[in-house]
């Protein structure tokens, strides 16, 4: 049963169907062809996961994002990030990762962050003789920041899964997040060391202080978004979901009345894209919820458990084994999918060899980031590519030394949990 | 003229998405300004919110398919003959079908169910909750129904595309 329910929801993604009916319909099929099962349990566990206070967060971050990029806020970030880090060799790479961290402030999804940062950036970068391809892996490799320094869609659907508390995820979020804004930037130093890309030596300019604080002033609503989420958080003042409320108020303060960009009449069509794009994901969690269960229901998740205490022993083997899992999954299939499919599994394995959860789930969150940027199946890889207009081998040729990076944080959060779980655990007790 | 019926609908659908987000914002927002700034919690904030944005989900979903926006891989099946491309999308259509009329079915049989239950918070009958996923699965059978017809000579004007920022 289980074998032959894994076997059709492959075939069916492989085939293009989308991810939230492939769940959807194998899920239903499985249940209604388990004896003993009715039918009515479907949406019934696909209600029951919805039915969920944090998960509130989602649409919240959501419709911040839209509001506060209706704005026009990603310009201005670029040029910020250029009068900070523009004057060092490939300042326009450094600029990227700057911005793509900046932007990761403001919205919680790296296809989000690569588009916005990469519609702007990379012709800057091909006007400057870099190698599109290069532009293409570096902005799609920065835009998984986005995810990964808070608020982040990614760490709500885990959050809300695997029921560990969203603030506290987005705190852990924080130093991977730089970390691997800094491991980027030290590939693009390294590229700009080999003969072979003169263009990454050329600077542009020299940094004077009056420029920046002329640009700071042009970007300090993005520049607060951030520090009212996550200072908010840390404070214990708001839950995740309160905080995406608090968000959205302040992105229409800002585009309404500061950049005085935002219409009233454009409201029913950002509102009813943000609706769209909740219900994507949304819809899959819900899905995922009925999907999840009947594979619970068939002990896939012991199964696989038992598997995997079968080959590591150790906690640092089984969260090594683990994230090799999800990134040779990732590498093929859809993110997004696998990591809803893998989180229960997480979270078995969590709990019996006490792995701590924050630390695990930045974990599950960055291994989903790297997988949208390991080809054959990257969605950020597209997204790039098709900014860049280059060819698909092009970006690929390019994306190693930058997926060495993010591996690298990985493999430091699996030994160091302090890295994910101490500001967590520090500020929420 | 039955093409423009259907376009109203779709219309109404999308307007009515906006008011319900716009909706349990409000009320989230209202929420956080008499926890913090009254200091006087909600009972019933937390619930409205929720139910409001499974509401919305339904209703969004079939909004979503029609624009073409769920996530999925395409790449391979991009490089397929024309006639196997055609075959999947007939199978996908048909799968969303399958699906929008189970949802909407069993969900039925457990609003029978639900009759007599309210919810804490909000004192709603649960059955109202559960009309979302009845409604948003028939707006969905509908949409799939629409597409389905288009693979048998019927033609509709493509959907605006999701215009991105």
């Amino acid at each position: 049963m289980l074998v032959g329910l894994f076997i059709l929801l492959l075939l069916l993604i492989t085939l293009g169907v989308p991810v939230l009916l492939v769940m959807g319909s194998v899920g239903l099929a499985g249940i209604l062809a388990t004896p003993g099962l009715v039918p009515a349990l479907f949406p019934q566990k696909m209600f029951a996961m919805l039915d969920n206070f944090s998960l509130l967060a989602l649409p919240y971050f959501i419709l911040a994002g839209e509001l506060i990029s209706a704005g026009g806020i990603s310009k201005r970030l670029v040029e910020f990030a250029e009068t900070v880090v523009g004057h060092w060799r490939a300042g326009l790479g450094h600029a990227s990762v700057v911005s793509s961290m900046v932007f990761a402030g403001v919205s919680g999804s790296s296809v989000a962050d690569t588009s916005a940062i990469g519609s702007i950036l990379v012709p800057a970068m091909k006007g400057r003789d870099y190698k599109p391809g290069f532009a293409a892996a570096l902005v799609a490799c920065a835009g998984t920041i986005g995810a990964i320094i808070p608020p982040s869609m990614t760490m709500i659907v885990y959050g809300s899964m695997a029921n560990v508390s969203i603030g506290g995820l987005f705190l852990g979020g924080i130093v991977p997040g730089v970390l691997i804004g800094i491991g980027l930037m030290t590939v693009i130093y390294l590229y700009s060391l080999s003969p072979a890309h003169p263009e990454l030596r050329r600077t542009s300019g020299s940094f004077a202080l009056a420029r920046v604080m002329r640009a700071t002033l042009n970007v300090w609503p993005a520049l607060l978004a951030p520090i009212i989420v996550v200072g908010g958080i840390l404070s214990g003042a708001f839950t995740a979901t309160e905080a995406g409320v608090v968000a959205c108020f302040y992105g229409f303060f800002v585009g309404f009345f500061v950049y005085r960009i935002l219409k009233l009449r454009d409201l029913p069509r950002i509102f009813i894209r943000a609706a769209v794009t909740t219900a994507m994901v949304s819809g899959i969690i819900g899905v995922a919820g009925a999907f999840g269960w009947l594979l619970a229901y068939l002990n896939f998740n012991d199964i696989v458990l038992s598997a995997i205490t079968h080959v590591a022993g150790t906690k640092t083997a089984v969260m090594t084994l683990l994230m090799a899992i999800m990134l040779l999954l990732t590498m093929f299939v859809d993110s997004m999918a696998i990591l809803i499919i893998m989180i229960p599994v997480a979270v078995v394995i969590g709990r019996s060899f006490a792995i701590d959860e924050f630390q695990l789930g930045l974990l599950m969150v960055m291994a989903t980031q790297i997988g949208s940027t390991t080809p054959p199946v990257a969605v950020l890889l597209f997204v790039a590519t098709s900014i860049a207009g280059c060819t698909y081998s092009e970006t690929i040729r390019y994306c190693w030394g930058f997926i060495i990076a993010e591996v690298t944080v990985l493999v430091l959060v699996i030994l160091w949990a302090d890295l994910a779980a101490w500001i967590p655990h520090h500020y929420l007790g | 003229m039955t093409v423009r019926w259907f376009q109203s609908i779709d219309r109404a659908v999308e307007f009515v998405l906006f008011l319900m987000f716009l909706a349990f914002t409000l009320v989230g927002g209202l929420q956080v300004f008499n926890r913090f700034v009254l200091g006087l919690p909600l009972s019933w904030s937390e619930e409205f919110q929720k139910f409001g944005h499974i509401w919305m989900v339904m209703l969004a979903i079939p909004v979503a398919y029609r624009r073409g926006a769920h996530l999925g891989m395409d790449m391979l099946l991009r490089l397929l003959p024309a006639t196997l491309q055609r075959a999947v999308g007939l199978l996908t259509e048909l799968l969303w079908l399958f699906l929008a009329l189970a949802i909407g079915r069993y969900t039925l049989v457990i609003m029978q169910v639900a009759r007599s239950q309210e919810s804490p918070g909000l004192g709603l009958p649960m059955h109202w909750v559960y009309a979302g996923m009845v409604i948003g699965s028939a707006y969905l059978a509908f949409v799939a129904l629409r597409r389905l017809a288009t693979y048998f000579g019927w033609s509709e004007p493509p959907p605006d595309p999701l215009e991105s920022t």
